[in-house]
C-alpha cells in the first residue's frame, strides 16, 4: 500500500513538472524538451524489444525513418492534419517491424546486430533511390511549428505510448516477453510460441519508433534521408542502455542524455565535442553498466527497505 | 560449403580468361576483399576472446594509420613508419584491454567497499563502451590533426603490371599479398606456437585454460594487440585509395562486419574467406550490373547477406551452438 | 596453482572440446619448460587409443575417452598431487574400473591422488587413506581397509 502510495506521488510529480515546464523555459528550450519526448517514445519502443524481450537492435533509426515519411507525405503530398498521420506512421511502422521482425526471429547475438544495422543503412538509401516519392537527397519540407506546440504534442504522445507500454508489458504479453529473453526452450514449456511473441515484440516496438518518427519530423519541419541515418539508431541503442535496459524507470533519463549530450559537448568542448561525447558515453556505460534504472534500483530499493524498518 | 566456394573459384578463373575486364575487376576485389578480411579477422578475434563486437576496430585502425603518416611527416621512411606502427598498434591494443581489465576491477572493488551491490550490464554495456571508442576515436583524429583529407603514400608502385595483356594494379597485388601473408603468419601463430594455443584455449574455455596455468587476461590483452595490428595492417593498405581522413574506416567497418558475420563469426577462416568473397561480388556487381549505383552497393551487398543470413542463420562457415537448458 | 604442481580435474572434465586430443596434451604440458615430448609418449603408453585419435576434437569422444584425456591431460603437468572431482560421474561402470586402474597405477608410480567420489565402492578399494564427509563435515575417516568394514558405511553406502 505504501509503495503504491510512493509510486503514485512520484508519477503525480512528474506529470505536474512536464505540465508546469513550458511555463518556466523559452521555446527554443521547448523545441528541445520536445525532442526528449520524441527520444522517449523511440527508447520506450526499442527497450520493449532490446530490454524485454532480449533481441538487440542497431536499426530503430530505420522505423523512425518510415514513421517520419509517413507524415511527411501525407500532409505534404495528401493535405492530412498532422494529428491523423501519428497513429497511420505507428501502424505503417508496426507492419513494417513485423515484416523485419519475423525473419528475424531466426537471427541472434551478432548476427541480429548485423541484420539490424544493415536495416538502418537500406532504408536511407532506399529513400534516396525512390526520390520522386520521397523528395530524395533535398527531402520533403512540412509546415513549421513553435516549439511550446511542439512540447504540447510531442508529450501527449509519449505520454499516450507510456500507458500503452505499461499495460503490454504488465499484462501476458509483457510476461511471454520476458519468458522469451530469459530462456526460449522455457518458453516454448510453458506454451508460449517464441516466434510470434518475437515477432509482436519487433513489431510493437518498431510502432513506437514509427510514432517517434513522425514527432522527429514534425520537430524538424522536413524530413530528409540524412536525419534518420545509423547515428540516429546508435543514439537510441545508447540511451536504452544509459536509461537502463529491462525497465521503464530510466528511459527518460536517457533520452535527456542523447538528446542534450551533442549540446552540453559542444558546451564544454568547441574544438572537440566528439571526444566529450565519446567519453561521457564510456564513462556512463563504465560506472552505470545497467543505466539509470540500475542506479535507481541499487539507491532506492535500500532506502525505501530502511524506511520500511524503521516505521 | 567448400564445393560452392570451388565451383565460384573456377567460375573466376574461367570469367578471368575470357574476359581482359574480368580479369582486372576481380584481382581489385580480392584486394578490397583482402582489407575486409584483415579487419573481419580482427573483429573476429576480439569476438571470440571476449563474446563483443567491437565497434572501434574501424576507428582504431584509422588512428593507427594517422600515427603512421604523422612519423612519415617526421621523416621516418614508409618501411620504417610501417613496422613502427604495428609495434604502436599491438602495444596500444593491448594497453587498452589492461587498462579496462584494470578499471573495471577498480569500479567492482570500489562498489563492493562503499557496499553497493554491482550488477554486469552484460555485452550490451560492453558494445556501447565500444561506440563510445568509437565516437571518441574519431573525434580525436579531428582534432589532432584536422578533419581535412590527406593524401597517403602507398607501399608499391601504381604502375600497372601487363600480364597477357591483362593490367593489374601493383598496387593490389601488393595488397593482396600482404592481407594474405599477415593471415598465413597468424595461422601459423595460432597453430603451432604454444602462446597461440594458449589464446585460444584462453577464449574458448577460460576456467580450463586456469587450470593448466594459462594466465586467460594476459592471452585476452594479447588477442587485442593481434586485432589491433590487423587494423593497422588493413588502415595502411586501404590508406592509398580511399585517402585519409577520421571518417575513412566507417564504411570498411561495415562491410568487415558484414564479412565475418558472412563467414560466421567465430570463425577466422570464415571472416577471411567472406571478406575475399565480398570485395570481389561487389567489385564485379559494381562493374556488370548497372541498376546498382555507387549509392546502392552497400544496400545490395547488405540485402544479399541477409538472404545467406535467412538460409544459414550462423553464417557459411558457422555452426549452431547446441547449448543444455 | 598449475605452477604450484597440483593438477584439478575438476567435475565435467574441464577439457577443450573444441581442440584436438593432441592440444589438450600440449596444453596439460604448458606450464612446463623444455620439451614435452617424452611425456606425450608416456601418455601414449597409457591410453594406446590416444595415438589414432590425437587430431580428433576432444568434444566428439566418448565420455568415458573424455575422462581419460583430462587425465592424460592432468598427467603432462607432472603434478606433485592431482585432484579428481567425481570421475565416475556419468560413465558406464566398466569405464569407471578403467580409470581408477590407471589412478591406481599413477599413485604407485608415486603420484599423490585425492579423489572425491560418490562411487563408495570403487574409491575405498582403490584409495589408501579415505575420509566420509557427511554435509560437509568429515564423520569417518581411516585407512580405506577399516572403513570398508565398518558397519555404518557398510550399510548407508556399500549396501550390504
Amino acid at each position: 500500500m505504501r509503495q503504491r502510495l510512493a509510486l503514485a506521488a512520484v508519477l503525480a510529480a512528474a506529470v505536474a513538472v512536464v505540465v508546469l515546464l513550458p511555463l518556466a523555459i523559452s521555446d527554443y528550450r521547448q523545441l528541445q524538451a520536445a525532442g526528449v519526448a520524441t527520444f522517449f517514445v523511440a527508447i520506450v519502443g526499442l527497450n520493449i524489444l532490446t530490454g524485454y524481450t532480449g533481441q538487440i537492435s542497431l536499426g530503430h533509426g530505420a522505423f523512425m525513418a518510415i514513421g517520419g515519411y509517413t507524415t511527411a507525405i501525407l500532409t505534404h503530398d495528401h493535405g492530412w492534419n498532422l494529428f491523423a498521420t501519428i497513429p497511420v506512421a505507428t501502424v505503417i511502422a508496426f507492419v513494417a517491424g513485423a515484416l523485419v521482425g519475423l525473419p528475424a526471429t531466426r537471427l541472434s547475438g551478432a548476427y541480429l546486430a548485423l541484420a539490424t544495422f544493415a536495416v538502418a543503412l537500406v532504408v536511407p538509401a532506399l529513400v534516396r533511390k525512390f526520390d520522386h516519392f520521397t523528395g530524395g537527397n533535398s527531402g520533403i519540407l512540412i509546415p513549421f511549428h513553435s516549439g511550446h506546440w511542439l512540447y504540447v504534442v510531442s508529450w501527449t504522445t509519449a505520454a499516450i505510448f507510456l500507458v500503452l507500454a505499461w499495460l503490454i508489458l504488465r499484462g501476458r504479453l509483457g510476461r511471454s516477453f520476458r519468458a522469451v529473453r530469459d530462456s526460449d526452450v522455457a518458453a516454448v514449456s510453458s506454451g508460449i510460441n517464441p516466434t510470434l511473441t518475437k515477432t509482436l515484440a519487433f513489431a510493437i516496438s518498431a510502432a513506437f519508433a514509427g510514432a517517434a518518427g513522425s514527432l522527429f519530423v514534425l520537430s524538424a519541419a522536413y524530413a530528409q534521408p540524412d536525419e534518420f541515418g545509423l547515428l540516429l539508431s546508435i543514439r537510441l541503442l545508447i540511451g536504452a542502455a544509459v536509461g537502463g535496459l529491462g525497465s521503464l524507470w530510466g528511459v527518460v533519463v536517457g533520452a535527456v542524455f542523447v538528446q542534450m549530450l551533442p549540446v552540453w559537448a559542444q558546451g564544454i568542448s568547441k574544438q572537440a565535442p566528439a571526444v566529450i561525447q565519446g567519453l561521457a558515453v564510456i564513462l556512463v556505460m563504465f560506472l552505470l553498466p545497467t543505466g539509470f534504472a540500475g542506479l535507481l534500483r541499487r539507491v532506492v530499493a535500500p532506502l525505501s527497505n530502511r524506511i520500511r524498518n524503521a516505521s | 560449403m567448400v564445393l560452392l566456394l570451388a565451383a565460384a573459384c573456377v567460375a573466376l578463373v574461367i570469367g578471368s580468361l575470357v574476359s581482359d575486364q574480368f580479369a582486372e575487376q576481380t584481382v581489385a576485389g580480392l584486394a578490397t576483399g583482402g582489407i575486409f578480411g584483415s579487419l573481419a579477422l580482427a573483429l573476429v578475434l576480439i569476438y571470440r576472446a571476449t563474446e563483443v563486437i567491437n565497434f572501434a576496430q574501424g576507428q582504431m585502425a584509422m588512428f593507427t594509420t594517422y600515427i603512421a603518416w604523422q612519423l612519415m611527416q617526421w621523416g621516418i621512411g614508409y618501411w620504417g613508419a610501417f613496422v613502427l606502427t604495428l609495434g604502436i598498434a599491438f602495444a596500444g591494443g593491448v594497453a587498452l584491454l589492461a587498462f579496462a581489465l584494470g578499471a573495471v576491477f577498480v569500479r567492482d572493488w570500489t562498489f563492493e567497499r562503499m557496499g553497493i551491490k554491482q550488477a554486469g550490464g552484460g555485452v550490451i554495456a560492453v558494445v556501447i563502451v565500444t561506440i563510445g571508442m568509437l565516437i571518441l576515436l574519431e573525434g580525436a583524429a579531428a582534432w589532432i590533426w584536422s578533419p581535412e583529407i590527406k593524401s597517403f603514400p602507398s607501399a608499391f608502385p601504381t604502375r600497372p603490371i601487363r600480364v597477357g595483356g591483362v593490367a593489374f594494379s601493383i598496387q593490389d597485388l601488393g595488397t593482396i599479398g600482404v592481407a594474405l601473408g599477415s593471415v598465413v603468419v597468424l595461422w601459423v601463430f595460432f597453430q603451432f606456437t604454444k602462446v597461440g594455443l594458449a589464446m585460444r584455449a584462453a577464449a574458448l574455455r577460460p576456467f580450463a585454460a586456469r587450470l593448466v596455468g594459462v594466465r586467460v587476461n594476459a592471452m585476452l590483452a594479447l588477442g587485442w594487440g593481434l586485432a589491433a595490428v590487423l587494423g593497422a595492417i588493413a588502415g595502411l593498405m586501404i590508406a592509398p585509395t580511399i585517402f585519409l581522413q577520421p571518417t575513412m574506416m566507417d564504411t570498411i567497418l561495415i562491410y568487415a562486419f558484414a564479412a565475418a558475420v558472412l563467414g560466421g563469426i567465430e570463425s577466422p577462416a570464415g571472416a577471411v574467406v567472406g571478406g575475399l568473397a565480398l570485395g570481389v561480388v561487389l567489385n564485379l556487381l559494381g562493374t556488370y550490373v548497372h541498376f546498382v549505383t555507387s549509392e546502392l552497393r552497400l544496400p545490395v551487398a547488405l540485402g544479399m547477406l541477409l538472404i545467406v543470413l535467412l538460409i544459414k542463420p550462423t553464417g557459411l562457415f558457422g555452426h549452431r551452438v547446441v547449448r543444455k537448458v | 596453482m598449475a605452477k604450484l604442481g597440483i593438477a584439478h580435474v575438476p567435475e565435467g572434465r574441464g577439457t577443450f572440446a573444441e581442440l584436438t586430443v593432441m592440444e589438450n596434451l600440449r596444453l596439460g604440458g604448458y606450464t612446463r619448460h623444455g620439451s614435452i615430448r617424452g611425456d606425450i609418449d608416456r601418455v601414449r603408453a597409457y591410453f594406446p587409443w590416444i595415438d589414432e585419435r590425437a587430431d580428433q576434437q576432444a568434444g566428439t569422444l566418448s565420455g568415458g575417452e573424455q575422462q581419460m584425456l583430462a587425465l592424460a591431460r592432468a598427467f603432462m603437468q607432472r603434478p606433485r598431487l592431482l585432484l579428481l572431482d567425481e570421475p565416475s560421474l556419468g560413465l558406464a561402470p566398466l569405464v569407471v574400473s578403467e580409470i581408477f586402474r590407471i589412478v591406481k597405477e599413477l599413485n604407485e608410480e608415486g603420484m599423490t591422488v585425492l579423489v572425491v567420489e560418490q562411487n563408495a565402492n570403487i574409491a575405498l578399494q582403490a584409495a589408501d587413506e579415505a575420509y566420509v564427509l557427511e554435509v560437509g563435515k568429515v564423520v569417518l575417516s581411516g585407512p580405506s581397509a577399516e572403513l570398508r568394514e565398518h558397519e555404518s558405511v557398510r550399510k548407508s553406502y556399500l549396501g550390504y
